[in-house]
């Protein structure tokens, strides 16, 4: 046991994170320390800006009404950001190794993450300045234990729900209906999670009774997540090769556009029989439910309804677009030493893309429920997607694309689907915001609007130029990106 | 029908291929032999634009490879696994080819029909991912696929290696017949000495990158490639 804290000590170390120079590690390091004292900090004030917003009232009642919300929005953001716990299992198969104490192992190394620590970085100096000075420090620990329960519940169900994302979808969807009805039902004054919450933290402030609920649902979400890994926990999970009967298949539709056809539907393919890409369609399609959750919750400003449309319209095409290109290093030889002409290989992506983002859009008419607003500004930004973003994604997908091992242990392969592809998209994500504000500023609302609809136009119209001058792109980067997908 | 003239690749002072001028028939079987290293599979990524030469150029039927794609239309090759699009079947695989040379599926099915005996009844109708095929069949499909769309050229990397004896026999017909039918321009690489004398009329050397020999087969060239390999 102490052999494998050594070892993931020493791969945390040796990874090629820290391969840069010593300066730079050491600002890093020094950024986190700053992070982590800013958090502290805030912990420690938060009780005297709670006082001063609700004078009077008690600052850690308060505080409990808002801890669920925190955490229903904590589940989604891990959803997304948190890395999956890898199980770097394979090399100790063979060994006297126990298989079960290794999964053991993985999972509670999962709990050290950025999610679960700044937490307890606000949460330790709120506690102590707080709730050990005005109620007892009995309580103290009662109230971090319910938090860690929390956390806890929240770090293995996202790890569970997003290892199942690929295979059984059905959960994930149906887990996100829940928490949707639990929105609708606040939402409505049905049920107040925030009441429920207080209830539940103050409880466990003067009673530790309060906890054993918590702490069994965590101790079940780990249980069902140590089951998923003890299951799949053998070589022929690793290298995915369960020999299903498959049948060949040609989406006729596609055929009458010859090769540019053809080429989509390789490329649907691809998405659809390969795990990873899979969770990347999967979740995009899970996005343009948002709305049920961002409309009422998030505000109609036009800011945010410009937001809301891209992450509605967009999102397959800006998370499936970070790594396309990479998706195909495994035969971009064959398709450079092939008849396939560069410019088919451009058009057969913007028009997978285009379908993405109509596809979307009309399913994001039914957000119409609130406020035909809602329907203008997806519009809008739906031109502005075919016409400016996915150039711009296919533009960026030229520089420098990274190898991906589609075919080698997908069950394992989840490197890159952290935060950082994330962050990339801020900019672009903005960029629409930009155009908008920008107008609105100068002449008004509907002048705004306008510019979207004619900046998207304007890309549609120059279609043509655009392939030709990314197929000049392309063929200028092919022999870097065909030797970056060799190795 | 194919020429090179003066093609070098530099990895920094490492000179993988260095060739002056090379020129090769229509219909001619050309072999490549050296040692691992030599720069056979260099000079085929070259001749097929798929990385960029230090200098000169490779020419299919008057045309630069590094300057245009025309030449894909007449040109077959099967160097390596990256050829192939491995969470397809192999049925897809083909349809997807004979696509990119306007054959319709039909079309494809009836071509590829003909290879059911070099196939070994392994490949057609299994309903796998090219991924979960073994390499020897991996390698047969990429072969078969490269002769999709009735290709004047065909550069084959290795095409021996990881095939079970028969299929080697079978291959070995399977060239003579391409040639002798279609005069095929064939391009071979391989560490098989008694392969390449027996398919190629023409064989060529390399080491360091550089043509150290030039022969044409004949009932001694087995012989005189050995002597040079011993020594």
């Amino acid at each position: 046991m102490i052999e494998l804290v050594k070892h993931s000590w020493k791969e945390f170390f040796r990874s090629s994170v820290w391969q840069k120079s010593a300066f730079v590690n050491f600002l890093m390091g020094l950024l986190f320390l700053y992070l982590a004292l800013n958090f502290a900090f805030l912990g420690y004030v938060a009780g005297d800006i709670l006082l001063k917003i609700f004078p009077g009232e008690s600052p850690i009642t308060n505080l409990n009404y808002g801890l669920l919300y925190y955490f229903l929005i904590d589940i989604f953001l891990r959803f997304y950001m948190q890395p999956i716990p890898v199980l770097s299992l394979i090399p100790y198969l063979h060994l006297p190794v126990n298989k079960k104490k290794m999964i053991h192992f993985t999972l509670v190394k999962s709990l050290a993450n950025v999610f679960n620590t700044s937490i307890f970085i606000m949460a330790i100096p709120f506690a102590i300045g707080w709730i050990a000075k005005y109620e007892s420090s009995s309580g103290a620990w009662f109230w971090i234990f319910a938090l860690f329960a929390f956390n806890g519940i929240n770090n293995f169900l996202s790890i569970y729900l997003k290892r199942v994302l690929a295979e059984k979808p059905q959960i994930v969807l149906g887990f996100g209906g829940l928490i949707a009805s639990l929105i609708a039902l606040d939402y409505f004054d049905i049920v107040k999670i925030g009441e429920f919450s207080r209830l539940l933290f103050d409880g466990a402030i003067y009673n530790a009774v309060w906890l054993l609920g918590p702490l069994a649902i965590m101790g079940l979400t780990y249980l069902i997540v140590y089951k998923f890994y003890a299951k799949n926990a053998y070589l022929e999970n690793f290298e995915d090769s369960k020999k299903k009967n498959i049948k060949s298949t040609n989406i006729s539709f596609l055929n009458r556009f010859e090769q540019i056809g053809k080429l989509i539907e390789v490329e649907l393919k691809l998405i659809w029989r390969n795990k990873r890409s899979k969770s990347v369609a999967i979740v995009s399609f899970l996005f343009v439910f948002y709305g049920f959750i961002l409309y009422p919750t998030g505000g109609q400003n036009a800011f945010s309804l410009i937001l809301f449309g891209l992450i509605i319209t967009g999102m397959f095409m800006l998370n499936y677009g970070q790594f396309l290109i990479s998706w195909e290093s495994g035969y971009f030889d064959g398709l450079l030493a092939r008849n396939v002409q560069l410019s088919d290989y451009i058009s057969a992506k913007f028009y997978l893309f285009t379908a993405s983002v109509v596809a979307a859009f009309i399913f994001s008419l039914i957000y119409a429920y609130f406020g035909w607003k809602i329907v203008l500004f997806n519009a809008a930004v739906a031109v502005f997607n075919i016409g400016v973003t996915s150039w711009i994604v296919l533009y960026t997908a030229t520089f420098n694309p990274k190898k991906i091992d589609l075919s080698k242990s997908s069950f394992m392969n989840y490197q890159g689907t952290g935060a950082q592809q994330f962050i990339l998209m801020i900019p672009v994500m903005g960029l629409p915001v930009f155009l908008y504000g920008l107008f609105y500023l100068i002449v008004g609302e509907t002048a705004g609007l306008i510019s979207l609809f004619v900046a998207g136009g304007i890309g549609i119209l120059l279609t043509k130029t655009f392939n030709k001058l990314l197929t000049e792109r392309l063929r200028e980067q092919r022999y870097k990106i065909a030797s970056n997908f060799r190795e | 029908m194919i020429s090179i003239n003066n093609l070098t690749k530099l990895y920094g002072d490492f000179s993988a291929l260095d060739i002056e001028s090379l020129n090769i028939e229509k219909g001619e079987s050309f072999g490549l032999v050296g040692n691992n290293g030599a720069g056979k599979t260099t000079m085929f990524r070259s001749m097929l634009d798929l990385i960029q030469p230090t200098s000169g150029t490779a020419t299919f039927k008057d045309v630069v490879t590094s300057n245009s794609e025309a030449w894909k239309n007449f040109t077959g090759s099967y160097l390596d696994e990256r050829f192939l699009i491995d969470f397809l079947t192999a049925e897809e695989y083909f349809h997807f080819i004979g696509k990119l040379h306007s054959l319709s599926a039909q079309q494809v099915d009836e071509f590829v029909g003909q290879f059911e005996g070099f196939f070994h009844n392994e490949i057609l109708g299994k309903s796998k991912y090219l991924r979960d095929f073994s390499k020897g069949n991996q390698k047969k499909i990429g072969i078969v696929a490269a002769l999709i769309g009735e290709p004047e050229i065909l550069i084959l990397d290795e095409p021996f290696a990881n095939l079970d004896p028969s299929t080697q026999i079978k291959l070995k017909a399977l060239l003579k017949k391409l040639k002798e039918e279609r005069e095929v321009t064939m391009l071979i690489s391989s560490h098989d000495l008694n392969h390449v004398a027996d398919v190629c009329e023409r064989i060529v050397v390399l080491e360091h990158g550089k043509i150290v020999h030039d022969i044409k087969t004949n009932e001694n060239t087995l012989k005189e490639l050995e002597t040079y390999f011993a020594g």
